[in-house]
């Protein structure tokens, strides 16, 4: 352990050393400063990252119907039509998940669901919460993000599902919108076989409901944590 | 003339810009995109400057913002390249810095967990004390040390058997 540290140490400062390189901090500034023609050299930039951000937040648009709701609609695809539920099991019961009544035929090993959009039910002992931190001990990678931390009962983040050594859990940690406003949630965890799925997700939370649409949402049905059940169509 | 909410951003941006590049880079091992990524952080920076220059550490803000969009670049470029299960794939991708790129030190600490990934950078490329890493990430002192710990354990493993993650799929 002590030669991975002095090996971290070593070829951190190695980094570090070529990072300082790459940065050539006044010749960045200066060349900001010719592209934005005088003033502000940022604003230029600035422009571009803006309208790129807000194509992004155009792909991932959140809705909120009148009846409370919430669905995720983006370009292209406007109606939300949910197709499939992934229960996660309770962190107590991760390893004993069964694969129920898949509402498509998917081949043994990884599955890639286009254009769907999930349900991914939140089994957790610990409600989701925001704008809060308690860490849960056992798996420290619960960050998330959110547009706003105002009522403390929705959230709209980005995660996945990693492997660890001591389990799956589920990571949360995509800035929705420009806020950049911390919204770190102890419930989304899960323990399971460390060979379950990678996966990406994205939605809303609504409840212990996590609300997801992504174009692409890979998986694993077979293994656990996953049981995948048909979801029942919303109105 | 410059415009008074840009007041201070050029001496923070000369003091910052570096360790913002050098975390970009290890993070994703890749020179362009560290580049790209330093300048997005730091753009974000400039925008809100009014709000951040008055943070008590806006230099932690900047490289929480730049840790957040490292993992959000490679998530990206997962789902573009619709990579569905094995980390290696995403390693494949990129267009690296050889010298962090195929480093297999760097290569099993950019295969850990996204909050264990960024708190060993952290540590050992921007040299940040255990509490200044907790407020980059915006966790308990204790959780960095022991993410720190797991994520030691777990380079030492990959490193003792660095086939193992790719072999059990």
């Amino acid at each position: 352990m002590d030669d991975l540290e002095s090996r971290l140490d070593t070829e951190g400062a190695d980094i570090r050393t070529r990072a300082a390189a790459v940065a050539r901090t006044e010749a960045a500034l200066a060349a900001l400063r010719t592209a934005t023609h005088r003033r502000s050299p940022w604003m230029p930039r600035f422009a571009a990252v803006a309208a790129v951000a807000a194509a992004v937040v155009t792909l991932a648009f959140v809705v909120r119907n009148d009846d409370g709701h919430q669905s995720i609609s983006s370009a292209g695809e406007s109606t939300f039509a949910p197709t499939t539920v992934f229960s996660i099991p309770t962190v107590s019961t991760a390893a004993t998940a069964t694969t129920a009544a898949p509402t498509t035929t998917t081949p043994p090993e990884t599955t890639v669901a286009s254009g769907s959009t999930t349900e991914a039910t939140l089994s957790t002992s610990t409600p989701f919460t925001r704008c809060e931190y308690t860490d849960p001990g056992k798996f420290p990678i619960t960050v998330s993000r959110a547009l706003a931390c105002a009522d403390g009962t929705e959230v709209d983040v980005t995660g996945e599902f990693v492997r660890d050594e001591d389990g799956v859990a589920w990571l949360c940690d995509q800035v929705a919108g420009s806020d950049e406003q911390p919204c770190v949630g102890d419930g989304l965890q899960l323990v399971g076989e460390p060979t379950a799925v990678v996966g990406a997700y994205s939605g809303i939370k609504q409840g212990n409901t996590l609300l997801i649409h992504q174009p692409y949402v890979p998986y694993v049905p077979s293994q656990p944590p996953f049981t995948e059940v048909p979801l029942t169509p919303t109105s | 003339m410059r415009d008074r909410t840009e007041e201070g951003f050029d001496e923070f941006f000369r003091s910052c810009h570096a360790a913002v590049v050098g975390v970009a880079l290890a993070m994703v091992g890749d020179t362009e995109g560290a580049r790209d990524l330093a300048q997005e952080a730091m753009l974000r920076a400039l925008r809100d400057w009014r709000r951040v220059s008055r943070l008590e550490r806006p230099d932690m803000w900047v490289r929480r913002v730049t840790v957040n969009l490292a993992i959000d670049a490679r998530r990206r470029l997962a789902r573009e390249l619709r990579v569905v299960q094995r980390r290696s794939v995403l390693e494949e991708a990129a267009v690296g810095d050889p010298a962090v790129e195929h480093s297999p030190l760097w290569q099993a600490v950019r295969a850990l967990p996204d909050r264990q990934r960024a708190a060993v950078v952290l540590r050992y490329v921007d040299d940040l004390s255990v509490p200044e890493i907790a407020l980059v990430l915006e966790v308990a002192e204790g959780t960095i040390k022991a993410t720190l710990s797991q994520a030691r354990s777990s380079l030492a493993r990959r490193l003792a058997e660095p086939l193992e993650v790719e072999a059990d799929g």
